[in-house]
């Protein structure tokens, strides 16, 4: 989470400043739409025409005492470079990288200037690009005269200033007058009339892209984009005309579809999770993602799959729970319009664009809907990581299916459980997975990281942490285990959780048989355990009693837990032989 | 002068672009008599109207339609074009 997000009030109330080397007086409105479509209830102050310098030089200004959260300075390339443009036959090419210079330094002076004053604000800047229809046309590239020579070094300059100042974010402006066209983006009667140098279409587009880098900016951005199969990733049914009877691959529309796959690959290279939720048969549908020759998606880039004949809301609810994520997390692409309707209608937080009927517009669908719902300033190292934990996961239930008894896909999963005591480097993560550990967890207690952090020097407890690895990669630490002294030879359980993640693995045998060697050791004779109904965690209730424990009265007849016993001089359940465990010390 | 019906769509597009009543909005309504009609505010009131009727005024045009009425007739003269 970034600074700004944490800081970042739910109520979606910001304050912005722009300002602008142009008129924009027709901007705001259209800002703040596209910024209440974004989730953001904003209040847009306009400086004055050409009020850069002195609303961003100035301690007093107007700008600073309003503390905006974001300032929107709008630099047009046309205004920048203005007398270039009037005459680009005057300009020799150290003079333009001169002026190049001047203009990016100036920028640069302005933003780092300011950003003390301001110092959770986010500066929006604008890359420029030139008309492309000048005196230069035909000259530019064959000959001395350029003017593309001056966009490219002044943004090429902004690219190092955002690299270099956290707070300064850049819009490519110039991307969005190529997306729009420079015909529909330039409106030569408001330019004549009001000094404006965009039109009400170019005004709509670049508003849409600064909420979405204020969204980002803000981290209000969905998770998961659930796709529906037919139709959707690749084109006819497949439980009618078969694999070798659908559109997918080379030929036609088919390359379409795969197109579509490879950009939401290139979602999940971004730290986005893809998901299906469709009515098929699993089998058809499954041996299409498995097998079909030109699929780029395959099981593994999917973190939940629902294939049946369930309503779709009722599997998109199930998804957001298995990937605890909330539905407003969520975006739903399915090409019918019934399926559409239903889904935001029963589930109006889900994101359900609007689809085209024609596949050979589904990959820009996609871009765009991406810039708007999943939109990224930087990639982080968990973005990045993000991908390959789930598809690990999913390589883990490709194998659970492929292997024939649940023992030999234990065996192949090949674990390795490093048990160890809590020390500085590991209590954070203990802290973290007692407070959000709800499903697999026997008594829910919520430990702070001080508390642990006492509670592991006491020679009356014992801290356990378990971390798993298997060979699809290392899962981190997994799995918790407080034990206390209660008597001179009985110890109890206070905490014992696992990671959601990792439930149904047989840690939980493997984690205990290690613990009884350790209170052994410890001259334990007697261990006593409670487990504590929660809302959440019915998938323990009967651990204890699997496990060997003797079922005992409660103390407190009043208290739903239910307690248990185990006597430790007799033999105990042993570690699981497909899980090696190494004691750290 | 010459009574004619104003185009409801017209009539609801200068209403919510100078927050009055479509009752209170006649041909006679203008930049004049409101004082919401600024610049800024004609030139909103007239992309909007580009928008909604998917049509397209020249700069001189802009600079005249300055009343609902000779709105309404520059825009019947593209309709019988």
């Amino acid at each position: 989470m970034t600074l700004a997000a944490s800081q970042f009030h739910s109520s979606g109330r910001i304050r912005v400043a722009l300002l602008a080397n142009c008129t924009v007086q027709l901007f705001p409105d259209l800002l703040e739409q596209e910024l209440r479509t974004a989730g953001f209830d904003a209040d847009i102050r306009v400086a004055g025409f050409d009020q850069v310098r002195q609303q961003l030089l100035d301690p007093g200004s107007e700008l600073f005492a309003n503390r905006p959260d974001a300032v929107l300075l709008y630099l047009d390339g046309e205004d920048l470079f203005r007398d270039c443009l009037v005459n680009p036959f005057a300009l020799d090419d150290d003079a333009k990288h001169n002026l190049v210079t001047a203009r990016s330094a100036e920028l640069r002076q302005l933003v780092t200037g300011a950003g003390p004053h301001l110092p959770e604000t986010a500066f929006l800047l604008n890359t420029i690009a030139l008309p492309p229809l000048t005196a230069l046309t035909g000259l530019e590239y064959n000959s001395g005269y350029s003017l593309h020579d001056l966009s490219y070094a002044y943004n090429r300059a902004l690219a190092g200033l955002a690299r270099e100042t956290r707070s300064a974010i850049v819009v490519d402006a110039a991307a969005v007058m190529a997306w729009v066209g420079y015909r529909q983006w330039h409106d030569a009667r408001l330019w004549y009339l009001a000094r404006s140098r965009w039109s009400r279409a170019a005004m709509r587009a670049l508003a849409g892209r600064y909420a979405a880098a204020l969204a980002a900016w803000f981290g209000r951005t969905r998770k998961c984009i659930v796709l529906d199969l037919d139709h959707t990733l690749w084109g006819g049914i497949v439980g009618e005309d078969g694999i070798a009877g659908l559109q997918l691959g080379e030929e036609g529309v088919g390359r379409a579809f795969v197109e579509f796959q490879q950009e939401l690959l290139n979602l999940t290279r971004k730290g986005i999770l893809l998901a299906i939720c469709s009515k098929n048969n699993p089998d058809d549908a499954l041996a299409v993602i498995r097998s079909h020759p030109s699929m780029p998606l395959r099981e593994k880039h999917f973190a939940s799959i629902r294939i049946n004949w369930e309503d779709k809301a009722t599997n998109l609810r199930s998804i957001a729970e298995e990937l605890n994520l909330g539905l407003d997390s969520l975006v739903f692409i399915d090409d019918n319009p019934a399926e559409r309707a239903l889904v935001s209608h029963a589930l109006p937080t889900v994101l359900v664009p609007a689809w085209p009927g024609d596949p050979a517009e589904y990959k820009f669908a996609l871009l765009g809907l991406a810039v708007q719902a999943f939109p990224k300033l930087r990639l982080t190292e968990e973005d990045r990581s993000r991908t390959a934990m789930y598809s690990a996961q999913a390589a883990r239930r490709t194998l659970e299916a492929q292997t024939c008894s649940l023992e030999d896909y234990y065996r192949s999963l090949q674990m390795v459980a490093r048990i160890g005591r809590a020390d500085a480097f590991t209590v954070p993560r203990i802290a973290q997975l007692t407070q959000k550990t709800n499903q697999f967890n026997l008594t829910a207690r919520r430990y702070t990281e001080a508390e642990l952090a006492a509670l592991a020097m006491s020679s009356d407890a014992l801290v356990l942490w378990l971390e798993l690895a298997d060979r699809f990669g290392l899962n981190g630490i997994v799995g918790v285990l407080i034990l206390r002294k209660e008597a001179a030879t009985t110890w109890r359980i206070d905490t014992f959780l696992l990671s959601c993640r990792v439930i149904g693995r047989t840690l939980e045998q493997a984690f205990l048989a290690h613990a009884y060697a350790l209170l052994r050791g410890l001259g334990a004779r007697r261990l006593v355990a409670e487990y504590r109904p929660t809302a959440r965690n019915a998938v323990a209730a009967s651990l204890y009693a699997n496990l060997g424990f003797s079922s005992v009265p409660q103390p407190v007849p009043a208290a739903d837990a239910t307690c248990w016993e185990i006597d430790l001089t007799r033999q105990t359940a042993p570690a699981p032989e497909w899980i090696e465990i190494v004691p750290v010390q | 002068m010459r009574v004619f019906m104003l185009n409801p769509h017209l009539v609801e597009i200068v209403a919510r672009n100078f927050g009055l009543e479509p009752a209170q909005i006649t041909p006679a309504t203008n930049a004049d008599t409101v004082p919401q009609w600024d610049s800024v505010s004609h030139l909103k009131l007239i992309l909007d109207i580009e928008e909604s009727f998917a049509v397209r005024f020249s700069s001189a045009e802009l600079g005249e339609l300055t009343s609902v009425g000779r709105i309404q007739i520059a825009l019947h003269q593209r309709a019988e074009r």
